[in-house]
Parts: C-alpha cells; structure tokens; sequence
C-alpha cells in the first residue's frame, strides 16, 4: 500500500538530518511526502513532525512537547489507547484508526528504532497516497498489508541504537523475487499483485514483532531486523524466507511457483556505517541471484571489490572502441585433404590500459548485458571485413555474431554496409552463431538469418554439442559448417567424446553441412578426425590466433 | 472468479517432533482451530496423516480456499507442500465435515503409505483424484462406524 512513497530526492532530503539525534521541528520540513512523519518519546511527547502528519490527523501547527495520544483521543479514544501501548513496547506495530473529525481511514505505524524514541508514520488509505508515485500499480492492492515504506526504513535505519547489552546488530535482509517478471507476463499483472500482497503476507507471519518488513522496489522485500544477535538470527530468518517463499501459492485458480534469493548486509560486520546497508545488501542479493537463485548471501567486502571491479571494466568498455583498444586476430581454417589455409576466423582482443589483456569470455558478457555489443560486433564486421580484401579471393572470413545483435532487428543493414564499404564479396564472409540464438524467439532470427543469407553470406553453427545441440535446429536452416566444440576434440581420448565427435561429422555428412573441428593441437587429433571425415580443422597445430600483420606469411 | 467453488488437495511432509503423544496433541489443535476457522469461511474438507505426511483437500470458494491455503503454507508443523489439484468443481464433496480426519493408525492412513511407497514417495506421481477418493470413502466408511473420526473429534 505504500509502496515507494518517498522519491529518492525526498529520501536524499531526509538524511541530511539523520545524524543529529534530537530533532527540531524543521526535519521533516524539507519532504513533500504524503506520508505523515513524526518522532514522539515513549512517552508519546511530540519532538517533531511534519506537515503531513498534522495535515492527516487534524492537529494544530503547535505541537511540540505536546503528548499525541492527548491530541489523537478527540479523534478516536480507543485508537489513542492502543497507540499508548505500542510506543511504550519495543515493538513495531501499526494501528487502524478511522478519524471521528473528518471519516478518513489512516494506518499509524509506530517503529521502536531506539529505546528512547518511537517513530510514527502515518498514511491515508482512504486516498491511496501512497500509491500515486508507486513503481507499478501493486500499490493499491495491498492495502491490507500493513508494510513499511521506503522512507520510513531510511528513518529506522539512520536512527537505530544498539539496545543495552550491545550484543545485538541491525541487519537487513533484502529479499528478491526470482522470475516474477515471468509470472507478471504469464499469469497477468494482476495475479502479479496477488502475489506480491502473499509474499509480503507470508513475510509478516513469521518475522518477530519488532522486526520491520517494507516493501522496497517491484519485485523486493526488506525485513530489518532491529536488535537480534547477528549473523545467527539472520541467516536462519533467510532460511526460513526462502523456504516459505518456495511454497506454491494459489493465484486465479492456479497454482503459482517463485522462489527468493536473499542478501544479508549487518552492521558492524563488514557494514560500518548504517548507510551502506542498503548497498551493501543489495550486492549481496545481486550475487545471491547471479550464483544460485533460491539461496542467499552475506555481505562481505569482496564483494564490494568485485563490483568495484566489474564497474571499471563496464566504463571500460564504453570507452574501448573510441580509445581503440579492440584489435582483430585471425585464426587459420585449414582443409584437411591438403592442409590448406580456406579462411580465417576474426578473434575480438581487448588490451585495457593497465589491466593488460581482458579475455572476451569476461567482457562480452558485460557487452551483451549493458548493449554495448551492438557496437562492438558491427566494428568487428566492418574491420575483418577490411582486413580480408586483403588476402586472396579463395580465403573466406569468419565473424561471430551475437544473439543480442540479432535484438536490434536491423543485423542485415549492418551486414551489407560492411560488405559494401570493404568491398568484399560476399560469398567469402561467413557469420558464426550459437545455438542460443534460436532458443529465443526462433522465427525471428531463421527470418533474419535467411535475409543475411540471401545477401550471399554463409552461415555457420558454432560451438555444436555445448547447448542443447538439437537437430532440429541444424534442419531448421542451411547451415555452411556446423563446428565442433573444442572441449570435444581436447577430451578425444575419452570414448564418449570420441563417440559423439564421430556422430557430429555423420550427422553433418548426412545433412550435407560441412564440418570444421576447433581446437586441434596433435597429429593424433588430425588423423583421427581425418579418418573419420571432418573436412577442416582449426587450432594451434596449423596456427594461434595473429594479427593481421602475420597473414600474409601463413598463406604463403 | 472469485466466488466460485474450488477444491484444493495438497500434500505436505510433516516437521513435528516427539513422541506419539505429542504429534496427537498437535493434530488435535490443528483440527479444532482448522474446524472453527473452515466453519467461519465457507470451507469444508478432511485431512489424513500417516505419520510421515499430510494429505489435505479442501473445498470452498476460490478466495477463502486461497486465505485458508496461505494461512497454512505459514504453519511450520509442515513442510516440502505440494499442490496436487486446484481446480473449480460443481459441488461438494465433503460438505459434512468441516476438517474430518483420518489418523495414522486407521486403514485409510494405511492405503494412502502404501500409495505413497509404491511411487516411492515421488509426489510427481501421485494423483490428486486417488487421495480425494481414498479419503472421501474412508470417511463415509468412518461415519458409518464411527469409529476413526471420533478417535480426535
């Protein structure tokens, strides 16, 4: 219901303030939120609050040092009464009060973040406030849940204490939703709410009473934890999360299935300023996700060098084409009949200044993430391109292409303006893909593929026998080559793979697609192959990847 | 949506510990606070247990049958839930009982190890409609006899 009432300016705005630990009346002043916000003593004596809090419960513009419970009891007695017990308890609890002034029906939250004051948030669920700025529109179903918002976790976390045996910690237990997205596309938007107002039910059943669970971004959770000894409490609510959130739920008559990867981050264990909990809990729930979705992770400072490091090598990667740090290496395809050079595939090399050479299984992954592929794959086409009208009119080049090139929809354009601008022909440009571009939206990229074909240009399977090496996918389209995974030809003394290499070739003989074998390094490997039908090879025994430069003596 | 007649069969790993006395006691509670809320919301349906898990059907309209399920996806007596059937129905079935029950230590109870060691306990494989039968003919068979219901009623 309350979803992301704060905007983050609004949550900047608050911290300015969240050191001082007595608050003037001007604390709240700067939020233009619709959520009302106010620090009472347990005592109930008002220290500070803002507009909006007075706004929602009548109250006049004077109200410091005056007692809340004294200015809410001509609204409603009994809610005044309960809201008495609650600031004087440790716990965090919220209280339905239907106002006699004016009908409206307000939640009043009150959050025990220290021992010596209470924070008091209040919303108005008869104008669904809090829904207006929401991320989707889950807000309004939730109404029944009573969760905190953004803004009021900033506050609790900026204003905790430790209790007095100082043995316990504040931690905060982020929790991700894995593949709601999926649920949101196949079940619809509102089973999505549904099941958001579930977890977040689920939640509330099984934290502690003075725990804090809020609602965070779309698809996350925060549970804070206030004063629990730590890590051990934690870990084993994380565990419990994950367990319960497993569970099926049931949604419009059918049954739903999520699961939740969870990031731990607790202060004063790897997290020293309260400030850094949200982060550091989100990276935690970033590698959570990336390992293992369903299990969780806590904090610790490598992870904050990792992402440190995976952060340079995204800026990087923005900069690398414009500073021209990308060079092509070439790796020679020879016939097996007479060991014949026929082409040449086109390696991406990336020389990062101080860093030395990054390798393309760490920075294509980035590329294709952030979409910087795009650029970085038509450069790789336009160059090799170039590069090739160099070398004599029978040796073809090979280019990988990306599944994610194939996104954008205009592949083709990109294929023949680089064809058109070398002057190459296109018979001798093959374009290697993987299998995982025809696991997504198939009928997509066959079209697109058969138009790039229809260019004149070759295309090939790359890496056959890593994915799901479906023949359905070799028949679906006239493939040039199929070529044969490395780790297949590295591990050929082993039966299987002996096997399954032998099948590849029939298979290929059978379709009347070629077949290439990468990564052959002995005689052994080459005879083998040989003897078994594989028409080209590839590897350190004819040649490594070279620059350009070097081409010329390799063919001669 | 919403007002339609369900029926929801489910199957759970039970978690509680202790000594024979100890589990009764538990299922007792769980029976009498299950009866007074199924009461209160429309539902009716009947549990089996054999020690090793929970067999439950529940019939009722789709949001309380949905609240009821979530109330007790939450109860940590249970664990490993598994949704055999959840689908609209045109009548009831176990419209006579609140939460009627069949115990380990009954014939019913017995069939449905059985079942469950004949799939070696690979839930994948047990039918919805063959728990629903088992459990819908023992307990007429019970009320006939009085005999397994009255053992926790």
């Amino acid at each position: 219901m309350i979803y992301n009432s704060l905007n983050h300016s609004a949550i900047g705005e608050l911290k300015i303030n969240n050191r001082q630990s007595q608050h003037s009346a001007m604390d709240f002043t700067a939020i233009d939120s619709p959520c009302g916000f106010a620090w009472v003593d347990t005592a109930g004596k008002i220290i500070s609050a803002n507009p909006a809090f007075l706004n929602l419960l009548a109250l006049p513009a004077d109200v410091a040092n005056k007692t809340l419970f004294d200015l809410i009891a001509p609204l409603n007695a009994s809610a005044a009464g309960l809201l008495r017990q609650a600031v004087a308890g440790q716990h965090t609890e919220t209280i339905k009060l239907v106002s006699a002034v004016d009908n409206k029906t307000l939640h009043v939250h009150v959050i025990a973040c220290n021992q010596e004051q209470r924070l008091i948030m209040v919303e108005n669920l008869s104008s669904g406030n809090f829904s207006q700025s929401g991320i989707n529109h889950q807000a309004q179903n939730h109404s029944a849940v009573p969760l905190a918002s953004r803004g009021m976790l900033n506050e609790c976390i900026a204003h905790w204490k430790p209790d007095e045996s100082g043995a316990a910690s504040l931690a905060m237990i982020m929790i991700g939703l894995d593949r709601f997205k999926r649920i949101n596309e196949t079940l619809g938007h509102d089973a999505g709410d549904q099941l958001l107002k579930f977890a977040a039910q689920r939640l509330l059943r099984i934290v502690r009473s003075d725990d804090l669970v809020a609602h965070f971004a779309g698809d996350q959770f925060v549970v804070l934890q206030i004063n629990q000894n730590q890590p051990v409490a934690a870990i084993a609510m994380a565990e419990r999360i994950i367990e319960l959130l497993k569970r099926p739920f049931l949604i419009n008559g059918q049954q739903a299935n999520i699961s939740a990867s969870i990031g731990l981050a607790i202060l004063h264990q790897d997290t020293e300023s309260s400030d850094d909990l949200i982060k550091h809990a989100e990276l935690a729930l970033h590698d959570a996700k990336h390992n293992a979705r369903g299990s969780y992770r806590l904090y610790e400072q490598s992870l904050q060098k990792n992402a440190g490091e995976q952060y340079d090598l995204e800026v990087g990667l923005r900069r690398a084409l414009f500073l021209q740090e990308f060079t092509l290496f070439y790796q020679a395809q020879v016939r097996m009949q007479d060991r014949k050079i026929v082409g040449f595939e086109a390696l991406i090399r990336w020389e990062k200044p101080g860093a030395g050479i990054i390798s393309p299984v760490r920075f294509i992954p980035l590329a294709e993430e952030t979409g910087e592929i795009h650029e970085i794959g038509k450069w790789v086409l336009q160059t090799a391109c170039r590069e090739a009208t160099a070398w004599p009119e029978d040796i073809k080049i090979a280019v990988n292409v990306s599944p994610v090139q194939f996104e954008s929809g205009n592949l083709k354009q990109i294929v023949q303006a680089a064809l058109s601008a070398s002057g190459l022909t296109p018979q001798r440009l093959e374009l290697e893909i993987t299998e995982g571009l025809l696991i997504k939206n198939v009928t997509n990229a066959l079209e697109q593929l058969r138009e790039i074909q229809a260019l004149g240009v070759s295309v090939a399977m790359d890496d056959f026998g890593t994915g799901y090496s479906s023949l359905n996918y070799l028949s679906s389209f006239p493939f040039s080559k199929i070529k044969i995974d490395q780790s297949f030809v590295h591990r050929m003394q082993i039966d299987k793979s002996r096997t399954l290499i032998k099948a590849v070739i029939t298979l290929g003989n059978a379709l009347g697609i070629k077949t290439l074998a990468e990564g052959v390094e002995t005689e052994e490997q080459f005879d083998y192959l040989a003897r078994n039908g594989c028409m080209e090879i590839q590897g350190y025994l004819i040649s490594k990847p070279v620059p350009a430069e070097q081409i010329q003596a390799l063919i001669s | 949506m919403t007002q339609n007649l369900y029926r929801l069969i489910y199957l759970s790993r039970n978690t509680i510990l202790g000594s024979n006395e100890n589990v009764h006691q538990e299922i007792e509670q769980i029976l009498a606070i299950s009866r007074q809320r199924n009461a209160a919301s429309g539902i009716t349906g009947a549990l089996m247990f054999n020690r090793e898990c929970f067999a439950q059907v529940l019939e009722g309209v789709h949001d309380q049958i949905q609240e009821t399920f979530e109330r007790i996806q939450c109860d940590p007596r249970h664990g490993d839930v598994v949704v055999l059937d959840f689908e609209p129905v045109d009548t009831r079935r176990f419209s006579r009982w609140s939460m009627g029950y069949i115990g380990y230590d009954t014939l019913a109870s017995k069939e449905f190890t059985q079942i469950q060691l004949a799939t070696g306990f690979d839930v994948k494989q047990l039918s919805g409609e063959r728990i629903y039968d088992l459990l819908h003919v023992h307990l007429y068979a019970a009320e006939k006899t009085g005999s397994d219901l009255e053992k926790i009623a």
